[in-house]
């Protein structure tokens, strides 16, 4: 039997300010047990933490943040696409072909706001990268 | 035809040799493209600090002649910053 071709995708997800870090991450497990059902792959998980939107959204001042590394099939896509339309616990969304996914941690992970020298140390020597990744 | 061009080179040692100025006395080198090449920089829509260069004080893109942005990685940072004011990292105004 032919293998489905699988496409790398970025996404990266906004979850409202209310949602705690608990419902953030048992959504993205959901995802990802979504993902595996169609046959993708679930690359890379970064949960990037409460951010500080640029302007406002729906009249809300931050968000949680996730970035996914993702290898789906090019017909799971648009489902995928619908199912985060209707689900009101996404306030954002963004899923991106790319050519190639990057293993490292993202800017998007080292780049936080109200963080501390020493934390971001800690993720550029990979030691919390590691940590988040373990537990997804 | 030799003899006339040496006595053509002859002619200018008889005056004072007037010091040539050339036309690009204030030539500036120009900036290479900062994403072009293997060391090159990498556009991505969710580095921010990057961007920021990238943009005015107001969040708009800055022309490629200031920045000095090859046409084609132009192409590709227009997308990124315009991914990334989707997604709320850089306004789309800024006062």
């Amino acid at each position: 039997m032919k293998q489905k071709q699988l496409n790398n995708y970025e996404f990266v997800c906004i979850f409202t300010q209310d949602t705690t870090e608990q419902i953030v991450r048992s959504t993205v497990s959901e995802y990802t047990q979504k993902i595996k059902e169609v046959g993708g792959e679930v690359a890379k998980t970064e949960f990037c933490g409460m951010r500080t939107f640029a302007y406002p959204i729906d009249k809300k001042k931050k968000g949680y943040y996730i970035l996914l590394n993702l290898r789906l099939p090019a017909e799971f896509v648009k489902k995928f696409d619908i199912f985060l339309k209707n689900d009101p616990k996404a306030v954002r969304f963004l899923l991106l072909r790319v050519d190639e996914l990057d293993p490292k941690p993202s800017e998007l992970l080292q780049q936080r706001h109200n963080l501390d020298t020493v934390y971001k140390a800690q993720i550029r020597s990979g030691k919390i990268y590691q940590q988040q990744s373990e537990t997804a | 035809m030799s003899e006339e061009t040496i006595i053509e080179s002859g002619a200018s040692t008889n005056g004072p040799r007037m010091p040539v100025r050339s036309k690009r006395t204030f030539f500036k080198k120009r900036r290479s493209c900062p994403f072009s090449g293997p060391n090159g920089l990498k556009v991505d829509y969710k580095n921010i600090q990057l961007l920021q260069k990238f943009l005015s004080d107001s969040g708009k893109i800055l022309p490629s002649r200031i920045t000095a942005v090859s046409t084609k990685h132009q192409r590709h940072l227009s997308r990124a910053v315009k991914h990334a004011r989707f997604l709320a990292l850089i306004p789309y105004i800024s006062d």
